[in-house]
């Protein structure tokens, strides 16, 4: 007589859970996949063998993807899920595990409406990126769900996604840029825009969503919605295309660049420069337009960064020169308005800190 | 539904006069339930078009209906509505659960259900009146009350919303509360106040003052999962139904059970159990059994409660029915006469710290204490009578049964009851094994069962006439003992193996008799000591028989209508009883005379007539009587409860056997002796209850306080195969199944010379359409003289208290140890052993140091000289006076004052045998014919493996047997320990026939089994007292000696000699050698690890659940056994692997289930508990080391049960006194052992107390049965993820109702039922599952400090 086992489970009060074997599911390594891998270890022990270790793995698999509907909804069961008795710190780690994500992905799904038809890309993601397809599709999921449950929700957007989710702060930031990016529709697609990675581009989103969006506390604070009175009011800021006060701008700008640049840099100031202030001068006018909103990014890159590439500028070189920008803008009469000056503030301090942040030397390029 | 009752099976209890009933009906008092519906949340979404659902609630109790609004388009509805009130009957509160059902509302369509509640209302019954008022009235102490009995005042919190199909689909926010008028009506129906418990000892916090007895309901119910209406309704609704059945079925039986209690004069019943019986389509048996108490706090225990500290007796009397008024009076006399004839009897000797109070004993004492007239009472009197009871009570009922519709419609009568009759014997129903304590040696005797119901086929042709019966009886009878009476069958059976096989395809029905209890090697005492051994033989082969015989002759004598006869037997019987009954060192000489008349009466029938039981008589009175006057009776009576009942009305069985004589004219000298020996007494008997309590004197609680166990006479058991047969079947056939299973397992106790039965269980298993029925326990003699606390029955053991004295050493040992007051060293009332060290009071403390560990617990009850079976005693290792058996099995867990050397471990025997795939009947048979074979491999093996570990005992043995359509499989799983009294066992030797050719292999496996045994004898600490006890050495070497004499001549298994033939057996001896536990790995089956050194138990880890199942391919190569082995062994090395980062820790009572489901399918269920250990050597706290401190002194004192490795091994250090047992893992901190368990969640454990916390206040006992399909297996993720997730979502209800009921904590846990019917062709499939235990509130000893 002999058996062949058709089922073994292992159910225990309190929900064991393994770091290791947590882990490998959450990256979505197959239970057969994950006794190879976990083998080695597993197997110190005397009187083990292969079987048994597979067997808790899939006990543990099991655990996990029940779990998993819960996990969807990791706000709730922190406070009162009933089904399974879980410490609170390992609970948390559990979520926090779970909605863990790769920048690859992530970055990759930027911008993206996250469709069913999306989400069938994600094979391609997946075998360019050599991240299991069912780790992508679990990001995936969980970007859509966050996005879903945060979209329409009024007030901060990291806060509601903590709220919702209890995840660790970072980790909510993440997901605050991936619903602001999308919500937005934020072009980040393009080949040109290729090298950005998500933390780049989060970066970005953040500086947007402190600055250009309606922040004040209130009925109306939403950071998932610009702050379009602030965004009209840049408009105004064409007054800086005036000739006599572009020059004004190029010279105060000069001389507080001068000491600070190489020679050859500061040549490019003096010769670009007009150049270089239309450029940002002409992304902050049409901030109010959507459209031209939607590709702030590339219009960054193009328009901006692309000529101070050739340039050969350095990040410092620039973020020299628009620290400079800045504030010999705020010492000219045009912007002795107050309101326009605080808007030029507002936009400057976005775009400094973006085009910073996007700059890349050729080495971090590649 | 239909729920038939039965009320059979127990006399007195219920079978008032109709007058009462109706008085009952009118008596129902209404209560209040009031039922708040508060919120929901995280509700699925039932409108898929809105992703919303449109919620509300119907919330239904009993027959009303109550609904709440519509909370629309949200998934947390919020009600927040006011109180729904329920005026409910105070039956229905018992009976019926709440339901709360959330529906969703649909406009068009029908609602959908999305799941629901089911709340059981007993937890909060027992708060919601004044525990004053809870207690009988007849009880008028008001002592009783017992706070810590309250439970509940609400039940409130979140539920999980359950549905069948979906599983848990949200929660649900309900508060409940109860009003409750307290009825103090003596006749009500319902059970208010009676506290249950599933603990299988007494509660922690709590005492027992008293013991009143074994309590069993039973319902027969139809199922409707096999209704006509399940073929048109939805699965889900079905499912619903069954549910809802068996919640109130569980409700049902509990109230019953409370009822009788309660009639008991109890005010708890505790080791409390329920079963179902899925019988298919005959439909649910619901069982429910437990020990009726009264258990008070400690506080209400203690000194001041009592009226008076030296003699609590009056004041524990008061609670008794009836015969409060007379307790008083009657304590002095009791005492007195007790003494007086006790003394007749027993000269005590002075260095007896403990009188056994045997059955006899309390026989003999019935006499002196008015209150027990019981031990004469139906078959309970004599030991000796264990056959015939059975065999009688059998005929008795079965006549009665068949005679009793007789008088109203004679002519539907005769059909049915003939019908029964020829089925009943087509099957064979008579069949049955009784195994006793350790059983090897298979003796057969003819079992007369079958014979009587041809009688009965026979007689119940001739319903009407009274006279044909007994005529026919003693025909059958006569017959019967020509079979069985002959000694040399019996001899021929012990010898040769060979007669089995014959024997029992012969006789449809045998008695499988393993009887040499005690000693594997009894066959080899009988051989080798010739003179003896015949001796013993002879006494061996009539014991069985010479029941019989006085059976047989009892209905010749009452047919001739000899009265006289009965009333001289009567006599006669109690004498015998009065003298078998003392304590063991007498019963060598007062028993021997007592049952010497007996063999030499066995062939002779007259004298054999003397020894008629009187329970026979008692039935046969009753069917006289009933011949009488049977107009009377009205035909829904059943049989049981006549039977009691006319013995009820005559006080006692004895008194009426005199009038029966008298009036008869027999009335003789013998006749007046009687009377007038009874005569005292009587004004103090309770009838009713009393003989309640003797009828089935078991308790089924597994840990008794320290001193409450005199003596272990050994395992008993017994078993039968029953076919079910639909429409047939009446709903009093289960009753009386289990009333001879019953009265079996008595009778087996009572020929081991003891007078309870402890760790009772009933179990049964069912293949198609044939049932088993397993009953088994430990029979035991108890300690009568644990006053207050442990009499069993309060009238029975009464005389306890006069014998108190006897046991001086032991009294002035506690007097001694308790500075205090007297009186509270007398408190040994029953305390809660389990708990964990650490949490002891002082008092607890004391109480543990009165009784000093001591070695009479392993004695043999009963003489040896007429010991009911050839046992291999020897002098006790201890005392160099007593006699111990050479092994020792029994179900109870080990009681605290056990000596015990070494370390107990798990021993785990499993036998699995093919059989044919029969029906019906054939099946049944097929399964009869391979039980005692079955039963034979499994004993043997346990006693062998037993040996190679290095033990002699083992403890909560807990042996199950399933049947499949294929196979049949045997579990047998119990803690092996070794007991210091006892002598080591042998190592087993091999030995090969002549023709072995491979005696190589023998050689080389009989070194590997003698590595095995010196292995483990030196991992659990085992060393045999041989090496420190020359004397003890010698003798065991000498029976090891003789051993292999018999041995070869005989050709039978023995313990010490293992005959190796042919593969198989070498198969067999493999299985002996286990692999070993991992380190770090404490593993039994029993509450706590016994002798368990330098650890303690530091906190509860983890509960868990391990389902197996596999498919059988059959193939040849292997054995049945040997393969079924390997997976379980596979199982346990994968469950330590699995908790392998939680050593240094232990397994608790470990549960092996095994089902077979299907023909090529077999599953098996652990469940069991890791506990942290942690070394005692570093106290956390003060407290913690003051109490290490303590311990040692007490140690000094006294040899407390883990001191006992001492001996073996000096202690290493102050501390740690025993040498670490694992070396290993003395880095191992206990402080490793925090988490998981922590201070967050519902601890649940199959144990009794949860370690490291101590038991606050007990809650409420909860059941639930769950029923869980699905459609679509496959999307799930197969039937793994199926049940995982059941068993997921099942705990975490069960952990939402004892949250909801203020409680933290669950205390022994179980799971019953575990059912899986797979359909995987049609992705479909459903499990069901019976779990519960006792929610608790408890707090862990970091809160405290």
């Amino acid at each position: 007589m002999d058996f062949s086992t058709t089922m073994e489970i292992f159910v225990s009060n309190y929900t064991l859970i393994d770091n290791e074997i947590y882990e490998l599911w959450v990256e979505g390594v197959s239970a057969i996949e994950a006794v190879c891998q976990l083998k080695g270890k597993a197997l110190l022990q005397q009187g083990s063998n292969v079987e048994m270790l597979q067997s808790e793995i899939e006990d543990h698999y099991r655990t996990y993807s029940l779990l998993e509907r819960l996990l969807h909804n990791p706000a709730k069961i922190k406070d009162h899920q009933l089904e399974f008795q879980i410490e609170p710190q390992i609970m948390s780690m559990l979520i926090q595990r779970y909605y863990k994500f790769d920048d690859a992905v992530y970055r990759d799904i930027l911008g993206k409406k996250l469709s069913t038809r999306n989400r069938k890309d994600l094979d391609d993601l997946s075998e360019r990126t050599g991240i299991n397809i069912l780790s992508c599709r679990r990001q995936f999921d969980n970007a859509k769900r966050v996005f879903k449950v945060v979209e329409e929700m009024p007030g901060l957007v990291v806060k509601n996604i903590i709220d919702n989710f209890a995840l660790d702060k970072e980790l909510a930031k993440s997901y605050a840029t991936v619903v602001f990016l999308g919500s937005l529709r934020f072009d980040c697609t393009k080949r040109k825009l290729q090298y950005l990675s998500f933390q780049d581009l989060s970066h970005c989103a953040h500086a947007i969503m402190a600055n250009w969006t309606c922040k004040e506390q209130g009925p109306e604070q939403d950071d998932t919605e610009f702050d379009r009175e602030f965004l009209l009011d840049l408009k105004d800021l064409r007054v800086m295309l005036d000739k006599d006060r572009e020059h004004k701008h190029f010279s105060l700008v000069c001389t507080k660049v001068k000491p600070q640049m190489l020679e050859k840099v500061f040549q490019d100031v003096e010769n670009n420069f007009k150049t270089y202030t239309r450029a940002i001068l002409g992304i902050s006018c049409g901030l109010h337009r959507s459209r031209e909103m939607r590709t702030l990014f590339i219009d960054m890159v193009e328009k901006c960064l692309e000529p101070w590439y050739a340039a050969h500028w350095s990040r410092a070189d620039l973020s020299i020169f628009l620290e400079a920008y800045t504030y010999s803008a705020l010492e000219m009469d045009a912007l002795r308005e107050a309101e326009l000056r605080q808007s030029w503030e507002r936009c400057m301090k976005v775009l400094s800190t973006s085009l910073i942040c996007l700059h890349k030397d050729k080495k971090e390029k590649k | 539904m239909t729920v038939r009752e039965t009320r059979s099976g127990r006399p007195g209890v219920r079978c008032e006069p109709l007058a009462k009933t109706e008085l009952r009906k009118r008596s129902s008092m209404p209560g209040k339930v009031k039922v708040k519906i508060i919120a929901g949340r995280n509700l699925p979404v039932m409108d898929r078009s809105a992703d919303t659902t449109d919620a509300y609630v119907e919330i239904k109790m009993a027959n009303i209906t109550h609904k709440t609004d519509v909370c629309r388009k949200s998934l947390n509805p919020q009600w927040q509505e006011e109180w729904h009130r329920f005026e409910v009957d105070d039956t229905e509160l018992q009976d019926e659960p709440l339901q709360i059902r959330l529906m969703d509302y649909d406009v068009y369509s029908a609602n959908d259900a999305i799941g629901k509640v089911y709340i059981d209302l007993n937890p909060l019954l027992h708060n919601s009146i004044d525990s004053a008022d809870i207690i009988p009235p007849s009880s008028t102490s008001s002592k009783v009350r017992a706070p810590m009995l309250g439970g509940a005042a609400t039940y409130g919190g979140w539920f999980p919303v359950y549905d069948t199909m979906h599983g848990i689909r949200g929660e649900v926010q309900v508060i409940v509360k109860i009003e409750l008028f307290s009825d103090t009506n003596k006749f009500r129906d319902s059970s208010h106040g009676i506290k249950f418990f599933c603990t299988a000892g007494v509660p922690s916090g709590l005492h027992a003052l008293f013991i009143h007895g074994f309590v069993e309901e039973l319902i027969l119910t139809e199922d409707p999962e096999y209704e006509w209406l399940d073929k048109i309704r939805t699965p889900r609704a079905t499912n619903e139904a069954r549910q809802t059945l068996f919640f109130k079925l569980s409700g049902e039986v509990k109230r019953r059970v409370g009822l009788k209690a309660l009639e008991m004069g109890a005010n708890a019943v505790i080791g409390y159990r329920l079963r179902f019986d899925l019988e298919g389509e005959s439909g649910i048996v619901a069982r429910g059994i437990g020990t009726a108490v009264t258990l008070v706090s400690q506080l209400d225990a203690s000194p001041g409660t009592t009226l008076d500290d030296f003699e609590p007796v009056p004041v524990l009397l008061g609670p008794l029915k009836g015969c409060s008024s007379c307790s008083c009076l009657l304590r002095p006399s009791s005492s007195a006469l007790s003494m007086s004839t006790l003394s007749l009897i027993k000269p005590q000797p002075p260095h007896l710290l403990i009188i056994p109070p045997t059955p006899t004993g309390s026989a003999g004492v019935s006499p002196t204490s008015p209150m027990n007239p019981h031990p004469v009472a139906p078959g309970s009197g004599s030991p000796y009578r264990r056959q015939p009871s059975y065999g009688e009570a059998i005929s008795a009922i079965d006549l009665v049964s068949l005679h009793l519709p007789a008088p109203q419609n004679r002519p539907k009568a005769n059909p049915r009851s003939l019908k029964g009759l020829a089925r009943s014997l087509r099957i064979a129903l008579s069949k049955r094994f009784s195994k006793r304590s350790v059983t090897e040696l298979p003796k057969f005797e003819v079992a007369y069962p079958e014979r009587f119901d041809r009688r009965h086929r026979r007689s119940s042709s001739d319903p009407f006439s009274a006279s044909p019966v007994p005529r026919l009886l003693r025909g059958g009878l006569t017959s019967v003992l020509e079979e069985s009476s002959p000694q040399s069958v019996r001899l021929r059976s012990v010898q040769s193996e060979s007669c089995l096989s014959p024997q029992s395809s012969d006789t449809s029905s045998i008695e499988f008799i393993l009887l040499p209890s005690e000693s594997a090697s009894s066959v080899d005492s009988l051989a080798s000591s010739a003179s003896s051994a015949s001796e013993l033989a002879l006494a061996d082969a009539l014991r069985p028989t010479d029941p019989s015989l006085p059976s047989l002759h009892s209905p010749t004598a009452a047919a001739r209508g000899a009265p006289h006869r009965p009333s001289v037997v009567r006599s006669m019987s109690s004498n015998s009883v009065a003298t078998s009954t003392p304590p063991p060192r007498n019963s060598v000489t007062g028993s021997c005379p007592s049952r010497l008349p007996f063999p030499s009466a066995a062939p002779g029938a007259n004298t054999g007539s003397d020894s008629a039981d009187n329970s026979f008589m008692d039935d046969e009175q009753h069917r006289l009587g009933q011949s009488n006057g049977s107009n009377t009776l009205s035909p829904s009576r059943i049989p049981n409860n006549m039977q009691r009942r006319s013995s009820d009305s005559d006080l006692s069985i004895t008194p009426k056997g005199n009038s029966f004589g008298s009036t008869s004219g027999g009335g003789s000298g013998n006749n007046m002796r009687q009377f007038h020996r009874h005569s005292l007494p009587r004004p103090i008997l309770n009838q009713e209850s009393s003989i309640d309590l003797l009828e089935y004197p078991f308790l089924t609680l597994n840990k008794y306080p320290c001193g409450f166990i005199a003596r272990f006479g050994g395992m008993v058991c017994a078993r039968s195969v029953k076919l079910l047969e639909r429409n047939t079947e009446e709903p009093e056939s289960r009753d009386l199944w289990w009333h001879e299973l019953r009265m079996e397992v008595r009778s087996h106790a009572r020929a081991l010379a003891c007078n309870v039965v402890l760790g009772y269980r009933e179990e049964s298993t069912i293949n198609d359409d044939v049932c088993i029925l397993s009953a088994s326990g430990t029979a035991a003699v108890v300690n009568m003289q644990h006053r207050d606390g442990h009499r069993i029955s309060c009238r029975k053991f009464k005389s306890n208290k006069s014998s108190k004295k006897e046991p001086s050493e032991n009294s002035n040992v506690s007097e001694e140890n308790d500075e205090g007051k007297e009186d509270k060293s007398s408190k040994i009332l029953i305390e809660n052993v389990s708990k964990s060290r650490r949490l002891k009071t002082n008092i607890t403390d004391g109480h543990s140091n009165q009784i000093p560990p001591h070695c009479t617990l392993c004695h043999v009850p009963y003489s040896l000289v007429n010991s009911p079976m050839p046992v291999n005693a020897i002098r006790c290792a201890v005392c160099k006076k007593g006699k111990v058996p050479d092994v020792l099995l029994t179900t109870v867990e080990p009681p605290e004052e056990a000596m015990i050397t070494g370390r107990g471990c798990l021993v785990q025997v499993q036998v699995c045998r093919s059989k044919k795939d029969a029906k019906g009947e054939h099946n049944a048979k097929e399964i009869s014919d391979s039980l005692p074979f079955l039963e034979y491999d499994m004993y043997s093996a346990i006693i062998n493996k037993l040996r190679v570990k290095g033990m002699n005992s083992v403890f909560n043995l807990r042996v199950s047997v399933t049947v499949g359509d294929r196979l049949i499989v045997g579990i047998a799983t119990g803690t092996a320990l070794f007991l210091t009294p006892m002598p080591a066992p042998p190592i087993p030797k091999l030995i090969a026939s002549k023709t072995n050719n491979s005696r190589l292999s023998l050689t080389e496996v009989q070194k590997r089994l003698q590595d095995a045994c010196r292995n483990n004898r030196e991992i659990y600490g085992v060393v045999p007292n041989q090496e420190k006890d020359a004397n003890s050495g010698s003798e065991s070497e000498e029976s090891d000696e003789d051993l292999p004499a018999l041995e070869l001549a005989s050709g039978n298994k023995d313990a010490c000699i293992i005959e190796v033939d042919d593969g198989e057996d070498m198969n067999a001896v493999n299985l002996l050698i286990e692999s070993t536990v991992p380190k770090g790995f404490e593993v039994v089956n029993t509450e706590t690890i016994p002798g368990l050194a330098g650890y303690e138990v530091v906190s509860s880890l983890q509960m868990f659940t391990q389902v197996w199942r596999a498919r059988v391919n059959p193939c040849q190569n292997s054995s049945y056994s040997a393969s079924l082995n390997k997976h379980i062994r596979r199982l346990q090395q994968s469950l330590y692997f699995k908790l392998r980062k939680m050593v240094p820790c232990g397994l608790l009572r470990l549960r092996f289930k095994v089902e077979l489901p299907d023909a090529d399918e077999i599953q098996i269920t652990i469940l069991g508990m890791a506990i942290g250990l942690g070394k005692i050597a570093q106290p956390l706290k003060g407290s913690t080391k003051s109490k290490t401190s303590r311990k040692e002194e007490t140690d000094m004192i006294f040899k407390l049960d883990e001191e006992v490795a001492t001996i073996a091994t000096p202690p290493t250090s102050k501390e740690s006194k025993k040498q670490p047992f694992y070396l290993g893992y003395t880095n191992l901190l206990k402080n490793s052992h925090e988490p998981p368990t922590g201070r967050y969640g519902v601890d649940i454990t199959p144990l009794n107390f949860v370690p490291g916390a101590k038991i606050e206040e007990y809650l409420g006992n909860l059941n639930f049965f769950f029923i869980r399909e699905s459609n679509s297996i496959r999307e799930i993720g197969g039937y793994c993820n199926f049940v995982h997730g059941f068993i997921n979502e099942l705990l975490a209800i069960v952990r939402a109702h004892i949250t909801a009921l203020g409680g933290n904590a669950m205390v022994s846990y179980y799971m019953n039922e575990f059912t899986l019917l797979s359909a995987a062709h049609k992705n479909q499939g459903q499990c069901l599952i019976q779990v519960g235990g006792d929610a608790v509130r408890v707090s862990y000893s970091g809160d405290n400090f």
